[in-house]
Formats: structure tokens, sequence, C-alpha cells
């Protein structure tokens, strides 16, 4: 019995370290849509960015690689996100919102590109951080350092934007923008500040998990496809607007994957669907939603 | 219905019909070309870029050797994206449009399963670089032939070097897709019939660009078996390799890997490969020592100042292999060339290829060896090489070839 | 917020310029002509692709451009018409007619059911479900490989000739032979389509799209009208899925992943949403310059993407919507291109 404890302890660990790194991308994924009310398919390759960006700092031949990368490029990325929201997002506020969906597609497609013109074809592999090689060990139980750092990470962070949107001026202000971002305006605030620092923050959060994920999962063009589907699978479920809501999306969707292999090996997506549906037709604002869009 | 509206339509339509007549571009007399369907991009763009470099190389030596029968060799290089609605798609173009001589590609088993059909139907010879065995058996034709190894081949040897080595108890993973399926169940039932008492408590069978595999190393290290074979492919192997070392499998069992011991995977794995661990390749850039190797080596070295892999091994093999047939057959024509592949031999860098007329499959032996650091490369190589004939590998003829003849 | 009566491009021009009889005897002498234009097999059988893609792209504006439903989920017509096909005619009776029926008739049967949770919502939570319902099917085919064959796909789907047993029939084999039965199809659909969109049931989705609110004051039941306009749009949809399928003869799940119903997005809102033959036109051009740089340059996807970012930016109504648009001004000056409907 003692090995079937571990096992499952294991297993549901597993579960727990997918979910971060969903999280982050989720949650920028679904303020953004609470505030901006904005689809943005381009999110998945601000998680691309991120990986093939800590790929390049572990070039450097030092243990700091991976912090100097950790710290450095989500702000390249955020102000990366910046720019594409001030020049090609903002003249679209006013439109139907079917064309920043395009937009935003559009950009996926040039990214997928643009990483390879800037980093070649070659396979980009990155290593483990020195800090978090290895395993911990309590008798049977054997777990990779490097998974509980992910485990982490993602609670630190959900408590970081908690008190950046509660307990900040900025916070406020994404949230009044969300509730009633034409208010705001007349109030004097400039809305679209508010507007491009949401979207900043998107992509840092993005490119956060792109290089948490870089060091066990590949690093290459079109990484970002996958990810962002999921992704709105646990925005669905949480809620559009609700960053709590992506975390209890994030851990429910890790934990379908991690068990659902267990009573259906092949076909444990399907779980996931099981979920998301009656979700969707029962509660389309999910579990958490609060904004109607 | 104004008179402008008129006018823009007319100037659209001449536009579009000019557009269209212009891209179907002139045809040169003197030029044998050659579509190649690599994958660029997508999840086995790992080794896309070392393919063309191979096809590029050899039509270069064979161009500067003045050519065949008069004809220079072009080699049109298209994305096959890893996907199969655009392999086919671009298939068509490459047989249709530009009307090339030979079609080589693409890798994605699926993909090469539905090209290989569509240019049975264009009648244009395919050489896939696919290694999944139904392309020797169930869908094979007078116009499909392989020159590198089947997977047949490579997973019976490795059939062979388990039962050697003695491992019982065993697990598998591999892509739930043709390829992915035919490498476990060529090991699996090969290694069965040799040593009846092996046993195969757990098979995963993930999908293809699967992210996380920890859930089923989990379930691995729950079945604990002796030793693991693992069919995954591309980026899917490197992902794989990462997440089970640290998770402590390269200690835990004997871990055989059938794509293992491709350079781009051993090179992208570094100092986290799976060092003393058993791995295939079907091409090594270390192995044999031969001049022929030795020469492809050096060559590709100082064009492109890389080493060549596996598939660029194979592609550039392919290429001179489709010079050969055109040389035996004596004439620059795509039915007499495939009348005389049948038999075609060629001293490949890997050692001689001969092409089988039963099965349509090139005969060569194959490659384990053990994963080792070097003195002499940058990389991991495969040391302790053990050559596998290819008659262990093969079909036996009274089962396959039916189709071939077709 | 979605299709604000306030908005630029006008109910009007659905029935634009192009309808009229001028323009739509050009473009089909220029279809009927197009094997002689083209010469080539390959470019015949990409205009085959470019009308089969055309009859999907205006089956999906049904939906966004008609009835402001922007459903993100449209490759699932797409794909389960062209499993619907395969799955008949390979396994049970190998006739094109029924196999046309059969995706039809499947497209339909999977609209309505989807079709009664989806019209409930709108906006963004409309879009997600129908990404959702579609990527649900995704993983059904993706996994069920006992009759979908999974990953890889169907093959050797055949290309069942027509005619009249025993009396006369025609190979659909050789590509301009084939080419001709798509058209003769496709076109009837989208005759059939124009009917639709501008019969009183038309003028009602239309009127849905630019004011739900005030459709059901006047006493409309909105949402079984979305319900219709679903299932049509499902059904045109799971013709083309059904033609696709004969088509390429080979089938796998990517026809039924979400990049797969972005494209046809793309395609629509690239032509223009506004504009009845717009999406078509658009489905033509993303079809021509993905063939034409996918086979010039290794980096096509920077390419494509860069025109539809620029177009988004600059052309908001679609390359026909801003000739249209353009035209009308021209020619009409301050009449806003009133005479459409004529």
């Amino acid at each position: 019995m003692e090995l079937d404890v571990s096992f499952w302890l294991t297993q549901f660990l597993n579960g727990l370290a997918n979910a971060m790194v969903l999280f982050l991308i989720a949650s920028g994924l679904t303020i953004l849509l609470g505030v901006l009310g904005v689809l943005n398919l381009a999110h998945g390759s601000f998680y691309m960015l991120g990986a093939f960006l800590i790929f390049s700092s572990s070039i450097i031949k030092n243990p700091s690689w991976f912090w100097v990368g950790l710290l450095f490029a989500p702000l390249v990325v955020a102000g990366f996100g910046t720019i594409i929201e001030a020049f090609c997002l903002r003249p679209l506020y006013g439109r139907e919102r079917l064309y920043t969906l395009l937009l935003t597609y559009g950009f996926t497609l040039i990214l997928d590109d643009l990483v390879l013109l800037i980093w070649g074809r070659d396979y980009k592999s990155v290593p483990i951080p020195a800090l978090f090689e290895g395993r911990l060990t309590i008798g049977d139980f054997s777990y990779p350092v490097y998974f509980l750092f992910i485990i982490a990470v993602g609670p630190l962070l959900g408590v970081f934007l908690w008190f950046i949107l509660n307990r900040t001026n900025f916070g406020k202000l994404i949230r009044a923008a969300a509730t009633d971002s034409e208010m705001l305006d007349a109030l004097g605030v400039n809305v679209n500040r508010v507007f491009t620092g949401v979207f900043a923050l998107g992509a840092w959060l993005a490119s956060l998990g792109g290089i948490l994920a870089a060091p066990m999962r590949s690093v290459e063009p079109g990484m970002g496809v996958e990810i962002i589907i999921e992704s709105f699978i646990v925005v669905i479920i949480g809620g559009m607007g609700s960053y709590l809501g992506a975390f209890v999306g994030a851990v429910l969707i890790g934990m379908l994957k991690a068990f659902g292999i267990e009573i259906l090996e092949n076909f444990a997506m399907i779980f996931i669907y099981a979920l998301v549906l009656p979700i969707l037709i029962l509660r389309p604002r999910g579990l958490f939603g609060e904004t109607t869009i | 219905m104004s008179g402008f509206r008129k006018k823009a339509f007319f100037a659209g339509a001449i536009i579009l019909a000019v557009g269209l007549l212009s891209v179907s571009t002139s045809f040169a007399a003197k030029t044998i070309k050659i579509g190649v369907l690599s994958p660029l991009t997508g999840l086995y763009s790992i080794v896309g870029k070392r393919t063309s470099q191979g096809i590029n190389m050899a039509v270069k030596e064979i161009n500067d050797a003045g050519g065949v029968l008069g004809h220079k060799f072009e080699a049109l290089i298209r994305d096959s994206e890893t996907n199969p609605a655009s392999s086919v798609r671009t298939a068509r173009r490459l047989i249709l449009r530009d009307k090339v001589f030979a079609l080589l590609g693409p890798l994605h088993g699926g993909a090469a399963i539905a090209v290989l059909q569509e240019s049975k139907k264009l009648k244009t010879m395919n050489f896939p670089w696919a290694a999944t065995e139904e392309i020797n058996t169930k869908f094979c034709s007078r116009y499909t032939w392989r020159v590198g190894s089947s997977a047949q081949q490579t997973s019976r040897a490795g059939a062979v070097i388990a039962h050697r080595l003695g491992l019982k108890k065993w697990a598998t993973i591999s892509s739930d897709f043709s390829y992915g399926r035919s490498v476990v169940r060529q090991f699996w039932n090969y290694l069965k019939e040799r040593d009846p008492g092996a046993e195969r408590p757990y098979a995963a069978w993930p999908k293809l660009g699967e992210n996380d595999y920890s859930a089923y190393i989990n379930k691995m290290q729950k079945a604990k078996p002796d030793a693991i074979y693992v069919g995954l492919f591309g980026a899917d192997l490197i992902k794989f390799m990462k997440q089970a070392r640290s998770f402590g499998m390269y200690e835990k069992v004997k871990i055989f890997t059938d794509f293992g011991g491709n350079h781009v995977v051993l090179k992208a794995l570094g100092d986290q490969a799976p060092f003393g661990h058993w791995a295939s390749s079907r091409y090594l850039h270390n192995y044999p020592v031969s001049a022929a190797n030795k020469r492809f080596v050096d060559n590709f070295r100082k064009a492109y100042n890389v080493y060549p892999d596996m598939t660029a091994g194979e592609a550039y093999s392919t290429v001179h292999v489709i010079a050969e047939s055109i040389r035996r057959a004596g004439a620059v024509d795509k039915e007499k060339a495939i009348d005389a592949m049948g038999g075609v031999a060629f001293n490949s860098p890997e050692g001689w290829i001969i092409m089988r007329p039963s099965d349509h499959q090139g005969w060569q032996s194959s490659f384990w060896g053990v994963i080792s650091k070097s003195k002499k490369y940058p990389f991991p190589v495969l040391s302790n090489i053990q050559v596998i004939s290819p008659v262990e590998g093969s079909h036996p003829d009274e089962n396959t070839g039916q189709g071939c003849r077709k | 917020m979605e299709g604000s009566s306030s908005n630029k491009f006008s109910i009007r021009r659905l029935t634009g310029s192009v309808t009229n009889r001028f323009g739509v005897t050009a473009l089909l002498a220029l279809a009927v002509l197009a094997p002689f234009l083209v010469q080539n097999d390959y470019y015949i059988q990409l205009c085959t692709e470019i009308l089969i893609a055309s009859l999907l792209a205006i089956s999906l504006n049904f939906l966004i451009g008609y009835t402001g439903l922007v459903s993100l989920g449209h490759a699932v017509y797409l794909g389960v018409g062209a499993y619907a096909f395969a799955l008949l005619t390979k396994n049970v009776y190998p006739s094109m007619w029924a196999g046309l029926i059969a995706a039809g008739a499947s497209c339909a049967l999977l609209a309505w059911f989807m079709g009664v949770f989806c019209v409930r919502l709108a906006g963004l939570y409309f879009a997600m479900l129908t990404l959702a319902f579609s990527q649900v099917v995704y993983t059904v085919a993706y996994y069920w490989r006992d009759v979908t064959g999974g990953d890889d796909g169907m093959l050797g789907i055949p290309k069942p000739e027509i005619g009249i047993p025993g009396a006369f029939s025609i190979s659909l084999e050789s590509f301009t032979n084939f080419y001709y039965f798509v058209l003769i199809i496709v076109a009837a659909l989208i005759f059939l389509a124009w009917k639709i969109a501008n019969s009183p049931f038309g003028r009602v989705l239309q009127a849905i799209r630019e004011n739900p609110e005030r459709v059901e004051f006047i006493g409309l039941p909105v949402h079984r009208y979305k319900l219709y306009a679903f299932i049509i749009a499902g059904t045109l949809g799971g013709f083309a899925g059904g033609l696709y399928s004969t088509f390429q003869g080979y089938i796998s799940p990517d026809l039924l992943y979400w990049t797969q119903s972005g494209e046809i997005v793309l395609m629509t809102i690239l032509g223009g949403m506004y504009s009845f033959l717009g999406p078509a036109f658009g489905a033509g051009m993303l079809l021509f310059i993905r063939d034409t740089v996918l086979n010039f340059m290794e980096y096509w996807r920077i390419v494509v993407g860069g025109i539809l970012v620029l177009l988004v930016l600059f052309l908001p109504g679609g390359i026909l919507g801003f000739f249209e648009g353009w035209a009308s001004r021209l020619s009409i000056g301050g009449n806003d291109g009133d005479d459409a409907r004529s």
C-alpha cells in the first residue's frame, strides 16, 4: 500500500505542476477578456517568446542564467505586448470584437515565423537550472525538485496578482475598467493607459509560463497553439475576468489530465470537455465569472 | 448598374486570369526535378533542415559530376508542415505543376501514406521518409519505394539486442499513430517470438505532440519494468527524455529508444542524454568508419558546418539511388526508372543499400549502440555499436510484396 | 456590443454590386472557363478547392455577417461532413449523392443539436461554446481510432461516378470533370443560400444582427431564427465537407481543429463579411496566397499574417467590401449604394 500512496501523490503533483503553467497563461488571458473584452489568440505566442528568450539566456555560461532570464525575459515580452497593444489593437477597440480576434490571429502567424527567423531552425534545449536539479526523496516517494518549484511559483504569482488587483491603484483602475470603461473615461482617467497596462501584464504572465515550461517541454514555433486552447478551457471553466477562477480551472484541468489516464488512458481529454460543456451551457459565465461580456 | 463597376469587374477578372496563367512556369528541358517534402515546421522540424541539406548535397555532387545522362538534377524543397492535408496539397502541386520526376517524403506516417496513394494515382515514384512498415505491405505499389530503413528493421534489431541482454519485464511508450504503433508492435512481437517469457505490464500511447509525459512516467514506474522501449519521434522524444530524467528513470531502468541515436536528438539533449542506455539510428556519422562515410561527413561539415544526422544520410542516399536507377534505365523516363529500381545497389555512407524488388525496401543493416560521452565530439554519440543484419529485420518474402506489383 | 447599429458597413451591401446580373454572369463565366484559362491540372484542382472553400466561407457568413454570431467552431461541419461522406461511401455504399446527402444531413442534425445550446448565448460566450463543441468532436475523431483512423485519418475515399444506373454514367476521376461537378453543386448551393439570404427570413436575420431586442419586441422568436440560421450554416458547411472529402480522397482530424475554424473565419473577413460573395472571394484569396507564398518562400506565415494585420487595420470591410464601397462611392455619390437590390 505504501507504493500506492506515493503513486497517487506523484500523480497529484504532476497535475498541479501542469496546472500552474496553465494558470500563468490563463490568468493573463482572463483578465484581458474581462477588462478589454479581447480574446487574445496571440497569448500563446507570448508563452512561446518567453520560452525562446530563456533559451537565449541559457547560453550564458553562468549559474545565474536562469534568474537573469526569469527577470528580464518577461519584461521584454511585456514591452513587446505594449507595442502591439498601442499600435495595432488600440485602433480596433471601437470596432467589432471580431477584428481584434483576427488581428491577434495574424500575430500568432507572424510570431511563429519571426522566432524562426531570429533563432533559426535548430532544436532548442533549455537545461534545468542547477539549483533545481535532482529529486526530493522521502522514503519510497521521490519527486523532481523543478516540478516542485513550478508548483510553488503558481500560488506565489496568484498572491502577487491578488495584491496588484486589490491593493494598488492600478488594480483599482483595472477593476473599474472591467466594470465600466466609459464611466472611467468620463472621470478623466486615461483608459488607454490602463488597457496597455493590462495587456502588458498579461504578456508578462504568459511569458513566465513559457519560461517555467521550457526546461521540461520543447521550445519551438507553434508551441503556443496547443497551450492557448487549454488556457481557453481554463478561462471558460473559471469565468472570464476572474483570476481566482483561472486558478481553480487550471487545477481542475491539471487533475483531470493526471487522473483521467487512470480511467480511460487514451480518452482522458474527453473528461475535460465533459466538464466544460455543461458549464458553458448551464452557467456560461463560468464558476467565478462576474463580468458580463 | 454603373459603367464603373463593369470596368472594375473586368479589371478584376483579368487580373485573376493573368495571375493564374503567369504562375504556370516554363519547363526547363535538361533538368530532372525532384520534389521534396521536408518537415521545415511543426513537430518534426527538428530534422527538416538536415533533410534539406542532405538533399542539396547529393544534388550538388551529382551535378558536379556532370549530371545523369546529360541532365542536371534540381531539388524543389517544400515544407510539409508535418501536416497530412498540407503534405497532400504540396505533393499534388509538385507532381502536377512542377512535373517532378520523383517525390521524396514526407516524414509523418499518416501523411506519407496519403501522399503515396496520391503519387500512385498520378504515376510518380515516391520515397517516403516515414518508416511505417505498412508502406512495404498494405499500401505498397509500383510507385512506392523506400531507401531509408523501415520501422521493422530498426525495431526488430532492437528486439534482438533486448533479447541478448535478457531483459524480461517491459513497458513501452509510443505516439498513438501509424508509425508510433508500428515501431512498438514490431519490437514487441519480435521479442515475444524470441523470448515467450517476456512480459509487458504497461504500454502507453500518448498522443502525437504530447507536452507532459509525467503522468505516463509515473504509471511506468508503478509497473516496475526492467526496461522501457521508447518509440517516440522528433521533439516528443526529447520532451519525454528530459522528463524521464528528472523522475530518475535513467537510474531505475534500461532505456531503449528507437530514434534516440539520431545525432540531432543527442545534440539537443547534450548533458541530459541517457548515457549508458541503448539507442538506434538509421544512419550514424561515426559508424561505419568507411571511405564513403568519411567523405560524406567531411563534405557535409564543409558545406553546412554541422554534422549530418540520420535524415540527412537517408535523404542523401535516396537522391543517389534515384540517379542510379536512371543510369540503369538508360533513359530519363519515370516508368523505365521504376523498372530499373529493383536491384539498384548504392554504396551509401551507412554501407551498401540494395533496393529489394519484392517489397521495394532498401536492404541495409541496422545500428544499435550505447549512448556515451565522447572525447572526439562535443556531443554524445553511440558507441559499442551492434550491426544487425537486414535478414533479422526484413519482411519474409511470402507475406509482403503483393501490393508492390500493382 | 457586437454589431451595433451604428456600424459603418451598412447591411445594404449584403446585396451589393456583385449580385447584380453582370457581376454574377462575369464570375460564372470565369468559373466555367477557368479550366481552359489555367491549362494545368494542378490549377484546376486548386480552383476546385477554392470553390469548396467558398461554399464553406459563405455558409459561415450566414452566422457572422448575417446574424452577427461569431462562430469559432465552423470546422466541425467541414470535418463531420467529410467523415460522414467517407464512412458512408467507403463502408456502406459508394454513391456520390448518398455521400453528399449523408454529409449534409449529419451536419444538419449536429447543427440542430449544437444550436439548441449555442443560440441562447451571445457574443464571446457563443464563440466559446462553438469552439468547445468543435473541440469535443475533434477529440472524439482523434481518439476513436476504430472508426476514424485516429491521427492517421481515412484513406482512399472514392469519387463515385454519377449518372443513372444502367443508362449512363460520368466518371469524376479526371480533374476537369470533377471541377465541373463541384462547380455545379457549389453554384446551386450558393444560389440557394442567396435566395435564403434575400428572403424575408434572411432580412429578419439581418435585423437580429442589428438589434436583437427590437426584433424580440416586434414579437419574432429571435432564438428560433438564430437556430434556423445555425442549421442552415451547418448544413451548407456539411456539403462543403462532403465535397472536400471526395476531393482530397484523404481526411484527418486536423480538419476539425480550432485552427481550421480560424482559417474559415479568416476567409470570411478577408473577403468581406458584409457582402454576399465576399467570403468566397476571401477563400480564393487565402488559398491562392498560401499556395503561391508557400512555394516561393520558406516563411509564408509571416506574409499571410502580415497581410491579415494590415487588412484588419486598414481595410476592415474586407477586400471585396473595400472595392464595393469604393465603387459605390464613386458611382453613386451620396446615394450610398441604395440601388443594390435592383
